[in-house]
């Protein structure tokens, strides 16, 4: 087992007042890196956010060559202010595609 | 049931911007002949934009058809959102009658209060964006810009930091402050800072089996996990959904449980200054020769805000300090005959005065359940000189991305009453804009 240094990027429309999200319960800033532990541990990706009805935030990682490791879109569910999710996901040792 | 509330809202506005006349402002059949062309003129205009994004509007209220305007002895006092007036009608602008007499349009009789830019709600994620809010009388254009950071104060609380800056400018001005929040900014160019600070409590991480389990027991097929039910993927949304597919919605708030404590709290500080200037033509009261006043308003402020437990309704309050100038009242005067014909002005006559404004606000905002329609209310009192006001933004349209853009918006005062208006481009949620 190895590890791999994933930068996170946080893509957010107008309507996501604010957000959070953590991986394998570390908490995360969008533009921040972190060692997360390749195949066969299995990360989780969790994230929150406070907005409008159908509002989105979309999170991704990628290693330093530039390989996604993890995409996931999510929205603010219909009549509600809050949103949340998780993913859970394996890095393999090369890339993930 | 969200287009018949929209209609319902729609008809509203539409009696509200039914002409209404106002008998004080003698003209002469010239003057109300110009004034009534450029009326229908912007009427007609106004009322296509209209009936091109609403067709349920088309010849209702304002926009029914009719061969004649002009009161026999009354300005019409219309419904005429500045962004279609015509660049000689724009601040400062002056519209020659044919008879040689003047009026500053900016002062014209049926430019009369001011609506505020939705720009100034105290609630941002530090995205850039343009916005431009046109009510009954005026316009306001903006852009803003900032920059948001996160934060953990606690093993369940985290917190999301904006600073941002606004830069706001009247696309045309008439009167002396915003109709709903009294800030006395309505005829002048801005710069605004807003530091805010969002704080919730109570976030869960559900582990995979919680997911499973929740899965199970809702009847919902593995699939909604994902590919992989052993590596769930999945969030509020998609399980609202699959809930509601089979019936279910009622346990949507066992979804919301596994990510967020069910008393949590959610709350928001913040503080802004706000600089401005202006320059407004008035009338020397002796000589009734034109001159103009520049001038630098300022304010600054704070608000604090919170949803009870439970709700998705947010409440705040505020208190804003503003140093302003007030425009005179809009009227008609002539010189002493001497003989010759006589030519009137009508407009403010002296320089505006210099006021003070120590602002209290209360502030609810919410979203009609199954109805599609944001609500926002906001009240406005003014500790120093006794003067209220009232600004409803109702979010009717939403843009592509399925978010409410755009609606109607109505404002009042204790002093000057009703005004009423369209905005776009303002996307709601509860905690700002």
């Amino acid at each position: 087992m190895g590890t791999k240094r994933i930068k996170f990027t946080v893509i957010k429309d107008d309507g996501v007042k604010a957000y959070w999200f953590a991986v394998d319960n570390q908490d995360v800033t969008s533009g921040q890196s972190v060692d997360l532990p390749t195949a066969p541990v299995e990360n989780v990706l969790v994230w929150w956010m406070l907005g409008a009805e159908g509002a989105t935030i979309a999170i991704s990682g990628a290693d330093p060559a530039g390989n996604v490791v993890i995409t996931r879109k999510s929205a603010v569910p219909q009549n509600r202010t809050r949103g949340a999710g998780s993913k859970y996901f394996v890095i393999k040792d090369g890339a993930n595609g | 049931m969200a287009n018949q509330s929209r209609g319902i809202a729609l008809a509203v506005l539409l009696f509200m911007l039914t002409p209404i006349t106002h008998a004080e402002y003698a003209l002469t059949d010239a003057q109300r002949a110009e004034v009534s062309t450029m009326i229908e003129a912007a009427r007609l205009s106004w009322c296509a934009d209209i009936e091109a994004a609403l067709p349920e509007a088309r010849g209702r209220g304002p926009c029914v058809k009719v061969s004649k305007i002009a009161t026999p002895d009354a300005v019409v006092s219309a419904p005429v959102p500045n962004r279609i007036v015509p660049k000689a009608m724009q601040p400062g602008a002056t519209q020659q009658f044919s008879d040689g007499t003047s009026i500053s349009q900016a002062q014209n009789a049926f430019l009369g209060h001011t609506g505020q830019t939705v720009l100034d709600d105290p609630v941002d994620n530090g995205k850039p964006r343009f916005e431009l809010t046109t009510t009954t009388t005026s316009s306001r254009a903006g852009i803003r810009w900032g920059k948001s950071y996160i934060g953990s104060d606690g093993p369940d609380e985290k917190s999301f930091t904006t600073l941002s800056g606004t830069l706001s400018t009247p696309v045309s001005k008439t009167g002396d402050s915003n109709i709903a929040t009294l800030d006395g900014f309505a005829n002048a160019s801005t710069f605004a800072l807003n530091l805010t600070r969002f704080n919730m409590t109570g976030f869960k991480s559900p582990s995979a089996k919680q997911l499973q389990d929740f899965v199970a027991r809702a009847g919902l097929p593995p699939s909604v996990l994902g590919s992989d039910p052993n590596l769930p993927d999945v969030d509020l949304d998609k399980l609202q959904d699959e809930l509601r597919k089979i019936g279910k919605l009622s346990m949507y708030s066992g979804a919301e449980d596994l990510y967020f404590r069910g008393n949590s709290l959610r709350w928001t500080y913040g503080a802004n200054i706000t600089a401005g200037y202006e320059s407004d033509d008035y009338f020397k009261a002796s000589t009734l020769t034109p001159d103009t006043k520049k001038s630098t308003p300022w304010s600054a402020g704070g608000y604090a805000g919170f949803f009870p437990r439970g709700s998705d309704i947010y409440l705040s309050t505020g208190f804003d300090f503003a140093h302003s100038y007030k425009v005179a009242k809009v009227r008609t005067d002539c010189p002493s005959s001497t003989g010759s014909p006589v030519v009137c002005v009508t407009g403010s006559f002296g320089p505006p005065s210099e006021t003070d404004k120590h602002l209290l606000w209360l502030a609810a905002r919410g979203e009609l359940a199954d109805t599609g329609i944001g609500l926002g209310i906001k009240i406005t009192h003014d500790l120093k000189d006794g003067e209220s006001g009232v600004d409803l933004p109702i979010y009717l349209f939403r843009d592509d991305k399925h978010l409410l853009n755009g609606g109607i918006r109505v404002g009042w005062t204790n002093t000057d009453h009703f005004a009423a208006g369209l905005f776009v481009g303002s996307s709601f949620d509860v905690t700002g804009n």
